[in-house]
């Protein structure tokens, strides 16, 4: 029996219906205006997410998303979760303005500013409290719900005994969501600060978080990240997060292949459907043995 | 900034305000009886108490409170720089201590390369990379309400310009500017090994330098965060005179 939401990514109008049919209860998305980009460029700086692709580009989107949603009776998050300076404003807030008249259904945010805007305005939008945000225990927790979030995403460093022991005083009138699929870094969300942009910058190097560094004749090793051969996964800690009270299971990855997305939907369906054959889905899944050290919250 | 546990060995000499704790790492909090030592001193060279804090789990919050409870008994006026909103929601509604928000908090954007990105090509982008998150009108108002009156800032590279809005203060930290931090040590330099322990080995060395050709700048690890290091910090006062503390780093 189904116990739970998946909640994947999308870039593009033509990939909701997919993973709406394929076992997702919601969708999450960013938008980058083409305004936005001759104003600010394409890096990271609108969602934690650099590139167009990543992202759709139009208002017109927004409404087409919502139609989607609604015909199958699921919703969709506008991710806006980065923290914007005073000139970025004007743009978020006419984003959100769109989306809260065109009949949007919750946004995911970690800005202050832009929760006391919505609070002030009395917004009808669910408040999704982003990985950015940095909740680390319940009085975090607490210390939000004065800015009306209906929902927190728990940041993906955590162990599972911390998760236990977050939940456990959690409080009750909240949802909670956890990342389940994808995109494991070695880094902590909310203090990251590693300048993520397009690979067509001119001089970038790269995400600062996957250079290659040496320390005296040593080489750091970073964390894998084939996430198209072993993606990283938290299939086995499924039930004991539905037993806890988490019913919402994000699959990371927006900008990712829509093929590894509708993979990963499927396969932690499959897992909720029955979560003792996790190891043997995975690898029927995606083709590879989980390695071990690909798993979150271990 | 200094060691608790190495009072006597530091050279206090021109500083008004002593910072102890851990920025970065609930494990590296002292326990209480590990600050009598530079209590003591701080009480004999009149100096002030800045107790500085990590992001903290469920576990790691617990242990932040009582230390802060046990400090506040001898000194109530102490400041506790935070970098979690839990503490924060426990310091202002307990009215505990002075609350002050960490420069991991602040939100500046402190990657390097933002410097050397051409202004010219995106109109908006300068005032972007210079602004800090929770420097905005409405969160100032905010987090004035619940007593915030001081926020920490980071020596970073690219200009910046603190908003004046009386009577918010400004620390500015040197010479260490923070990139990232990772949830425990990696063992021997390998991130694969990050289970679920520290890795002591890690812990204990005070600092490493990692280097990649490209990058015009060292990065400096020190415990489970990345660092770059700008000692120069005449430009960031002469633009922004409200700062009125400085945080030498003793790292």
């Amino acid at each position: 029996m189904r116990e739970g939401n998946i909640v994947a990514p999308v870039c593009a109008v033509s990939e909701v219906a997919p993973v709406l049919r394929e076992g997702a209860s919601e969708v999450y998305f960013g938008i980058m205006t083409e305004e936005w980009v001759r104003q600010f460029g394409n890096a990271a700086f609108i969602s934690r997410r650099q590139n167009e692709y990543a992202h759709i580009s139009t208002f017109d989107e927004l409404s087409e998303i919502i139609e989607t949603t609604n015909r199958y009776d699921s919703q969709a998050t506008l991710v806006l979760n980065t923290p914007y300076s005073e000139s970025q404003l004007p743009y978020i807030y006419e984003i959100l303005e769109q989306w809260e008249t065109r009949g949007g259904h919750s946004v995911m945010l970690s800005d202050m500013e832009i929760l006391l805007w919505l609070r002030n305005r009395k917004s009808r939008l669910k408040r999704h409290l982003s990985v950015m945000a940095g909740v680390f225990n319940p009085l975090s927790a607490d210390f939000f719900k004065c800015l009306h979030i209906s929902r927190i995403v728990l940041p993906r460093e955590k162990t599972k005994e911390e998760i236990d022991h977050f939940m456990a005083q959690a409080s009750p009138d909240l949802e909670y969501e956890i990342i389940v699929m994808l995109q494991k870094c070695e880094f902590i969300d909310t203090f990251c600060n590693f300048y993520h942009a397009s690979h067509d910058e001119t001089g970038y190097e790269g995400h600062g978080c996957r250079l290659s560094y040496t320390c005296g004749n040593k080489k750091v090793r970073h964390q894998s990240a084939n996430d198209l051969e072993t993606p990283a996964c938290a299939a086995c800690s499924l039930a004991a997060f539905h037993k806890a009270g988490i019913t919402n299971y994000k699959i990371a990855g927006r900008g990712y292949p829509p093929e590894i997305i509708l993979k990963s939907v499927r396969f932690i369906r499959q897992v909720l459907e029955d979560h003792h054959t996790a190891r043997v889905k995975y690898m029927s899944t995606f083709g590879n043995d989980c390695s071990g050290l690909r798993c979150y919250y271990e | 900034m200094i060691d608790c546990k190495a009072v006597r060995q530091t050279d206090l000499s021109g500083c008004q305000r002593i910072y102890f704790g851990h920025e970065t790492c609930e494990k590296r909090l002292p326990a209480f009886p590990e600050t009598e030592e530079l209590l003591e001193t701080a009480e004999k060279e009149k100096l002030k108490l800045s107790l500085v804090t990590p992001f903290l789990t469920g576990k790691g919050i617990s242990k932040a409170i009582a230390l802060i409870r046990q400090l506040v008994a001898i000194k109530p006026d102490i400041e506790v720089i935070t970098s979690d909103w839990g503490l924060l929601y426990y310091l202002v509604t307990t009215k505990t201590g002075t609350p002050v928000i960490s420069r991991f908090l602040t939100g500046q954007q402190t990657d390097f390369r933002l410097n050397r990105l051409s202004p010219d090509l995106f109109p908006g982008r300068k005032e972007h990379i210079a602004s800090c998150a929770l420097l905005k009108s409405n969160t100032i108002q905010f987090l004035k309400e619940t007593g915030i009156r001081r926020y920490e800032v980071n020596n970073i590279f690219q200009p910046f310009k603190l908003p004046a809005n009386p009577p918010i203060h400004y620390s500015l930290h040197v010479p260490f500017v923070p990139l990232t931090i990772f949830k425990t040590c990696p063992a021997n330099l390998d991130f694969n090994r990050i289970k679920r322990t520290c890795a002591p080995d890690a812990c204990d060395k005070t600092s490493s330098i990692w280097h990649n050709a490209k990058l015009e700048h060292e990065i400096h690890r020190i415990d489970n965060a990345l660092y770059y290091k700008n000692p120069d910090y005449r430009t960031t006062l002469n633009a922004n005179p409200m700062i009125d503390r400085i945080v030498f780093h003793q790292m």
